[in-house]
Formats: C-alpha cells, sequence, structure tokens
C-alpha cells in the first residue's frame, strides 16, 4: 500500500508541473492588461507603463515562468498584483468557505441519493421507481443556479427561513453557519445527487439479480437486510468513483453558487481575479484546484481497497 | 434542530415543486410601484424622538474596487465608497456643481490668475488622530497630481507648496478658469490624506493605509465580501447641521455607526437581499431589477443621470479614419433604439449634449441639428462620398458588461441593413482597455462616460486616449474653454467646439444619456444623491 501511495504521490510531480505550464500559457495568451484595469479610465499610457514595469509584466514569459515556479517550490505563491495581498492569505482565507460548501452539498447529495437510489432499485417498474428517475433527470437537467435563484424566492424571500446570500463561519455558530449554507449547499449538490441516484440505482440493480442475492432471498434474509447489507456493499465500487469525481466537480465548480449566493470562495476569488487579470491569484489558484483534484482521486482510489478486498493497489 | 427541520422543509417543498412542475407568480407584482425618480438629493428626515434606528447599513454592492487609494484610481465604486465618507477635499462641488469649501476655509485667486491660494479649516483630525497641516494637504495635492494625468497635464510642472501651518498655494504655468472645478470634481478625487501615508506606498505605488478625515473610518476590507467602515467620532462637520446637504458639501451628521458595503455579484440575490431587509440599499441596479424593485411594496427607487453612452471612432486608421465614414455612422444610427437595447425603457435620456444635467452650466444643445437621424439615405450619400466599396468590413468593439454588446448588435444591425458588411468584436472589459488602445483593431468602440465637472476633462475629446481627436480645431477649441476669463467665454467656447464635433469633426457618435439606479428599503432616510449615492446622513429605521 505505500509503495503504492508513494508512486501515485511521485506521478502527481509531472501532471503538476504540466498544469502549471498550460495555465501561465494561457494567462499570458488571454488579451488585457491588469496595469490598465488597476488605473482605471484617467491613466494616460506613460502611467500604465510605468506600473507595468512596476509590476514586472515587461520581463519575457519565459523567465517570469521559472521566476514563479522556483517560488511556488520554495512555497511563496507571490502576491496579488491587483491589491498585494498574499496570494497564500487570499486562498487560505477563501479556501474554507468553498470546501465547506463543496462538502455539505456532497453530504446533502448522499442523504437525497443513497436512500433514492436503492429505494428504486428494490422498487423498479413501480411509481417510485419512475418518481425517482423523474427527479434524477431534473437534477441532471436543471441548471444550478436557477435552482438556486429559485431557492431565494422560496426559502429567504417568502418563507424567511434562510439568508439571501453570505457566509457564516463556523466559529459564529454551528446553525447560522449550516443555515447560510443550506441553500447554496442544496443548488450545488441536486445535481450530484441525482447523477449518484442513477449510479446506485443502476449497480444495485445488478447486484440484485446475482446468484448470492438470490440464494439469500430463498434464504429468507429481510428484505431490508438484503439490499441495505449485502447488495449495497458490493455496488460501492462505482457509487464511490462518481462519488469523488462528484467532489471535485463541485469543488472546482462551485463559482457559480458562490456568485449566486455571495459566498466569498475560492471561486469568487476567482472570478474577480480573471475580471482583474490577477495573472498570480489565477496560476496559484489553478494549480491548487488540480492539486486538490489529484488528492481526492487519490483518496477514492485507496478507498477500493478498503472496500473490495479483492482490489490489490501494490501489484 | 430548528435549522434542521426548516432544511428538511424547504428541501419537501422543492422537491414537490420540481415534481408538479407547479410555479406561482410572486404575489407582490400586483402592488402599484414605488418608484422615486429623482436627480436631486433627498430630503433628511426630520429626527423624532419616538422613532429608533439601526446602528448598521448594509449596502449591496455590483463590483468590488480595484483600489480604495482614489488618487490613482478612477473607479466609480471606489468614488463612491471614498469619497467625502473616508476622505475629503480642499474644495467639493454643491448641487449645482459650483465649487464650495470643504477642508479649506476658504480659497482665493491672484489678480494674474495663475495663483491659487487655500486657506485650510484648522483643528480638523485625520482617522489616526494627528492633525491635518499644509505638510498634509501639500502631500496629498501634489501626489493627486502626480497620479491623475488629466491634473498632470493641466497644470504642467506647478506643485502646491506650503505657505505656513494652515496656508498652500499653487501657481499655474498659464491661467486656468476651471482649475477649481477639476480639483473638486475631478473622477479621481483629490483626496487630503496624512503626508505619512502619501509616502508610505507598496511596490506598486499604492497607499498601505487608508486614513482620511471624512466622517467614516476605513476598518477592514475582506476580498470578495465586504469592506467595512466604523463612524469617526472625532469628525469636525462643517456648514449648517439644521440644513440638508447640498450636493456634495454640508453638514455630515453620520447618523449610523457601522457601514457594510457587500460585494454581490447578481443582480437578483441583491433585489432578493433588499426584500428581506438583509441589506439597506443596492447600488447600481439594472434596468430588469429596477422594473422588479419599482413592484415591490416597501422598497423605493433613486435614480440619476450618471454617464454618457457613445459610439467612440478610431480617428488614427481604418475606415472610420475618414470623416465622411464618420458622418455617415452620425447619420444613420438610431440613438433611441440604441438607448433601449442598452438601458431599458426607464433608465436613459436622449441628449445630443455631451455634459448632462448634472453639470447644468455646461449642457448645450448645438448638436440637435446632427443628433439621432437615423437616415439611412444620407448616411449612404456619405458612404459614397466617403468612396467606400461596401466590401470592407466595418470593425466594432464592445465589452460584454454592462449592456455594451447589446448596442453593437443595434449598430451591426442597422449597418448591415444598408449593405456596410461588419465584424463584431465582443470582449470582457480588461480585453477591451488593451483593444481600444490599438488603432489597427478597430473601427468604433462603444463604451460609456462618467459624469464630469468641466468639459476639459471629456476623455474622448483627448488627442492621446483611444480613438485619438488630434484634431486641431478641436485642440485649439479645447484650450480656450480652460483659459477663458469668464465663464460665459468658457461656455461659449464649450459650445463652439461642440458644434464643430456635432458638424465637421465627429470624434464620437453621442447615443444619449444612461441612468444609475439604487434600490432602497422605504426604512431608509438621508440618502444623498449627487453623481452617486452617498449615505453620510443615512440612517435605518428599525
Amino acid at each position: 500500500m505505500l509503495k503504492y501511495l508513494f508512486k501515485r504521490i511521485l506521478a502527481t510531480i509531472p501532471v503538476l508541473f504540466i498544469v502549471s505550464i498550460v495555465i501561465f500559457s494561457i494567462v499570458y495568451i488571454i488579451p488585457g492588461d491588469p496595469a490598465a484595469v488597476i488605473l482605471g479610465e484617467n491613466a494616460s499610457q506613460e502611467d500604465i507603463q510605468a506600473l507595468r514595469t512596476r509590476m514586472g509584466l515587461d520581463e519575457p514569459p519565459i523567465p517570469r515562468y521559472f521566476n514563479w515556479l522556483d517560488n511556488i517550490l520554495h512555497g511563496d505563491l507571490g502576491a496579488s498584483t491587483a491589491n498585494g495581498t498574499p496570494v497564500a492569505t487570499m486562498i487560505a482565507n477563501q479556501i474554507k468557505p468553498t470546501l465547506n460548501l463543496a462538502t455539505f452539498a456532497m453530504l446533502l447529495a448522499l442523504i437525497i441519493a443513497l436512500p433514492l437510489g436503492m429505494w428504486a432499485a428494490y422498487k423498479k417498474g413501480t411509481w417510485i421507481d419512475q418518481a425517482v428517475t423523474v427527479i434524477s433527470l431534473l437534477g441532471i437537467s436543471l441548471p444550478s443556479f436557477l435552482l438556486g435563484l429559485f431557492l431565494i424566492m422560496i426559502g429567504a424571500v417568502k418563507l424567511r427561513w434562510f439568508p439571501v446570500s453570505g457566509y457564516v463561519p463556523f466559529s459564529e455558530g454551528i446553525g447560522a453557519h449550516f443555515n447560510a449554507l443550506f441553500m447554496p449547499a442544496f443548488a450545488l449538490g441536486f445535481i450530484h445527487a441525482a447523477l449518484i441516484m442513477r449510479i446506485t440505482r443502476a449497480t444495485l440493480l445488478e447486484v440484485l439479480n446475482t446468484d448470492y442475492i438470490r440464494m439469500a432471498k430463498s434464504k429468507g434474509v429481510h428484505n431490508f437486510v438484503l439490499v441495505a447489507k449485502h447488495a449495497f456493499k458490493n455496488t460501492l465500487v462505482p457509487v464511490i468513483t462518481i462519488i469523488g469525481q462528484s467532489f471535485i466537480i463541485a469543488l472546482s465548480g462551485s463559482t457559480v453558487i458562490e456568485a449566486v449566493f455571495g459566498i466569498p470562495g475560492v471561486g469568487s476569488l476567482i472570478v474577480n481575479s480573471v475580471s482583474r487579470r490577477d495573472y498570480q491569484v489565477i496560476q496559484s489558484v489553478v494549480l491548487l484546484t488540480a492539486l486538490l483534484n489529484i488528492t481526492v482521486n487519490l483518496i477514492v482510489d485507496l478507498l477500493y481497497g478498503v472496500i473490495d478486498p479483492r482490489i490489490r493497489l501494490d501489484r | 434542530m430548528k435549522h434542521l427541520l426548516k432544511a428538511l422543509s424547504l428541501t419537501f417543498l422543492v422537491s414537490a415543486f420540481l415534481l408538479t412542475g407547479c410555479s406561482k407568480a410572486d404575489d407582490t407584482s400586483a402592488t402599484a410601484p414605488s418608484t422615486t425618480s429623482t436627480s436631486t438629493s433627498t430630503t433628511q428626515a426630520a429626527a423624532t424622538p419616538k422613532v429608533e434606528y439601526k446602528d448598521e447599513l448594509h449596502v449591496a454592492v455590483s463590483q468590488e474596487a480595484p483600489s480604495l487609494d482614489l488618487h490613482k484610481n478612477s473607479s466609480a465604486i471606489a468614488r463612491e465608497i471614498g469619497r467625502g465618507t473616508i476622505w475629503e477635499q480642499l474644495i467639493t462641488l454643491d448641487a449645482n456643481s459650483e465649487v464650495v469649501p470643504e477642508l479649506a476655509e476658504s480659497y482665493d485667486v491672484s489678480d494674474d490668475g495663475l495663483t491659487y491660494t487655500f486657506h485650510l479649516r484648522k483643528g480638523i483630525k485625520f482617522h489616526n488622530g494627528q492633525e491635518m497641516l499644509a505638510d498634509d494637504v501639500v502631500a496629498s495635492m501634489n501626489r493627486w497630481i502626480v497620479g491623475f494625468s488629466t491634473a498632470k497635464k493641466q497644470v504642467g510642472t506647478a506643485r502646491f507648496v506650503k505657505v505656513d501651518d494652515y496656508t498652500v498655494s499653487i501657481t499655474l504655468e498659464t491661467p486656468s478658469l476651471l482649475f477649481p472645478s477639476l480639483i473638486a470634481g475631478a473622477t479621481q478625487p483629490a483626496a487630503i490624506m496624512p503626508a505619512s501615508v502619501c509616502a508610505d506606498e507598496d511596490s506598486k505605488g499604492f497607499v498601505k493605509e487608508y486614513i482620511g478625515t471624512g466622517p467614516y473610518k476605513f476598518v477592514e476590507w475582506k476580498l470578495n465580501d465586504y469592506i467595512k467602515l466604523e463612524r469617526n467620532d472625532d469628525y469636525t462637520p462643517y456648514g449648517d447641521p439644521n440644513k440638508p446637504l447640498d450636493g456634495w458639501s454640508g453638514y455630515k451628521h453620520a447618523y449610523t455607526k457601522t457601514i457594510y458595503l457587500h460585494y454581490v455579484l447578481e443582480s437578483t440575490t441583491r433585489v432578493a437581499g433588499l426584500q428581506t431587509g438583509q441589506y439597506d440599499i443596492e447600488f447600481q441596479v439594472d434596468d430588469q431589477a429596477y422594473a422588479t424593485i419599482a413592484n415591490i411594496p416597501n422598497l423605493k427607487l433613486l435614480k440619476y443621470k450618471s454617464a454618457e453612452v457613445a459610439l467612440v471612432f478610431n480617428k488614427k486608421e481604418g475606415l472610420a479614419a475618414d470623416v465622411n465614414v464618420r458622418k455617415a455612422i452620425r447619420s444613420l444610427v438610431n440613438a433611441e433604439d440604441m438607448m433601449v437595447a442598452h438601458s431599458g425603457t426607464e433608465m436613459y435620456a436622449l441628449s445630443s449634449s455631451y455634459m448632462n444635467e448634472g453639470q447644468a452650466f455646461w449642457v448645450s444643445n448645438v448638436g440637435d441639428k446632427y443628433y439621432n437621424l437615423n437616415d439611412p439615405k444620407l448616411a449612404k450619400e456619405y458612404f459614397d462620398k466617403a468612396g467606400y466599396d461596401y466590401k470592407t468590413p466595418f470593425r466594432i468593439l464592445a465589452a460584454t458588461i454592462n449592456n455594451f454588446d447589446r448596442i453593437a448588435l443595434v449598430l451591426q444591425q442597422e449597418l448591415e441593413s444598408m449593405g456596410v458588411p461588419t465584424t463584431l468584436t465582443l470582449v470582457d472589459w480588461p480585453t477591451l482597455t488593451q483593444f481600444r488602445s490599438d488603432p489597427t483593431k478597430y473601427d468604433v468602440f462603444i463604451t460609456s462616460f462618467g459624469n464630469v465637472p468641466i468639459p476639459t476633462l471629456k476623455l474622448y475629446l483627448g488627442a492621446t486616449w483611444p480613438g485619438w481627436s488630434a484634431d486641431q480645431t478641436l485642440q485649439d477649441d479645447m484650450l480656450a474653454i480652460g483659459t477663458s476669463k469668464t465663464m460665459e467665454e468658457a461656455k461659449a467656447a464649450w459650445d463652439k467646439a461642440q458644434l464643430y464635433c456635432w458638424e465637421d469633426y465627429v470624434p464620437v457618435v453621442a447615443l444619449g444619456t444612461q441612468y444609475t439606479g439604487y434600490g432602497l428599503s422605504d426604512k431608509v432616510e438621508g440618502a444623498q444623491l449627487f453623481n452617486g449615492l452617498f449615505y453620510w446622513n443615512t440612517r435605518v429605521k428599525k
């Protein structure tokens, strides 16, 4: 296992290196001048040029890239080109809301998806199965921002149960924290609930048709125990895979939901940074997102071995 | 448990809704609009002992300022947050856009019109407790001159100097009647801050601390979240406490203790927050939100004429370098269609004037004859006169913010309907700011220009600003405005310059004036609307 872990960690190095080149190239190629954005409409070309020089934007791309890479390797993510704040501080401040949002969204997705998916498989062909299929189709086809706006209208404007927008840190109260996070998490998690629901149903149906389940049934094992204990365990490998992928998508795709609900997360950070051409922040956030993706994938792979002893990761 | 129940109930409600596909109209939509449409100040509510007010004011804004260093940044949101609130100026503008003293007790001009002397108010404290003295004013004003290219151009090498601890002066190279207006109404405000703050810049040349003399102190900027301001209890107000504010001047009560400016990107969310009372004021209401707010009974709207929308021609190279092509476009455009596309039906006014009612003295209708002609036949005559081949595409450049892209689409349709092929480049704002500086990239770009107190600050009439109005006659006319001896003479020179622009040179096609709107809870009192919304005397009823 340790050997496998070491190999995988080693394999992330070239991936991150390639990602760093790609993101640096994209940022370098896209038009837009951060100096002009910072100085605004009245700035003369001389003032803009002077600021460009001060910001090091006139340097050729290759030395700039290696300079950035060198700093990253020494743990220095640089400072925002827009306001001078260290990028590490900006990310540290804004990753918490995103992580909390994505985690809560996944929890909600699992709470909705697993029981419904199992129920639909067990009641295959009945109205329950059809209702679950409709919910899952809606989840896949409904844009999350539309669902978010709808939730605001119902949960905040009509019922006044939840705040319209904003993020309440955990330190300011658990109730207030989850109250503020519920609607965005639901909007973000619903699509993932739909996906997990479909996979759970399909996989469980396959398992329910296997010989060992038929044998257990003939032995008089209770239906609930049959599905929840014996069958469900064998659906976990594909379900865990989709959960891992969903979590990655929720993390990197929270931008829209963060914008709708005014959450100061990494999504908002990247949107603002792109609109300001804040190169240092864009590069670091994308690199960090890649690292998070790799980590989540690694955790999912390790879980395979735990769930299914037949899978030997170190071979 | 309460929150869990709420969450479960909402989950159930949403699921039920999604399953049944039901939809219910907002039941507030049947009520009458409570719109207050004005470009003047709202009245301050008389204090009644029975009414209780909140300690906090929550404002939802749609964008974050790149920086709050007003000397070096011209973003409207930074001005609305900082001007008169955190920082004050030597002189400011009243509701008629006339110059009045603020941190100066008074100012005088030498007989030759070259030397301006400002006598400072005594006992004014900065937020750090330090008294404002001439050294601070000199450092601030000279930093402002260097940071604000228009001021730098106007004063040349002249700089402010200290006369004594409470007097400063500047001697210009040539007389400039409009110099006080430039200081009072600059789009990069001449904020007064401590000399030590001016000297302590970061590597990009921005101040590290936000310290002024205004009624509110800067406390915290949580990026992508909010800016927090707190009342400056050592503030020394000026003016009559019993009179309402007059433009940007007058007695600032600073009724509310804490002000939060929340950054909320999505317009629908801002309106919903206003509706639920999470926010008290919404900045920069767009046309759709304006219509929504007008139908909600406990909300009110304010709007003012904030900017001029214009097609700016590239006069350096390409098709529009030919004046007849510019005249063809001037004759072709339907300004009303374009303004409706841009601002909706409620948020624009048609006008040929380059300056709007916000600067009433400078309003000029000399261009009416050439405005909003919508005459394709005349346009064709000009295209023919230019020898245009009807094959070379006319290149339109616009940003996808503030609905400029919609104007671009209308222009494209108008041109193509008369056989002029076009290419449309729609980009985000940072890309536009880069592309418009490159004369090889476009024939016309579309943008808006915020209010300025004097015509010489009109960016598109500058010889070096994108579009390049480097025409000698125009530049001479603009110079004549600045060097006029009297205001009447200056106005006549401005009329002449504007007529020349509409009739002969056509550097731009002015389409009309756009409004900026604000949504307010009806519990909000004393919001001051003058070239932006200011909350020095704002309070919110409990």
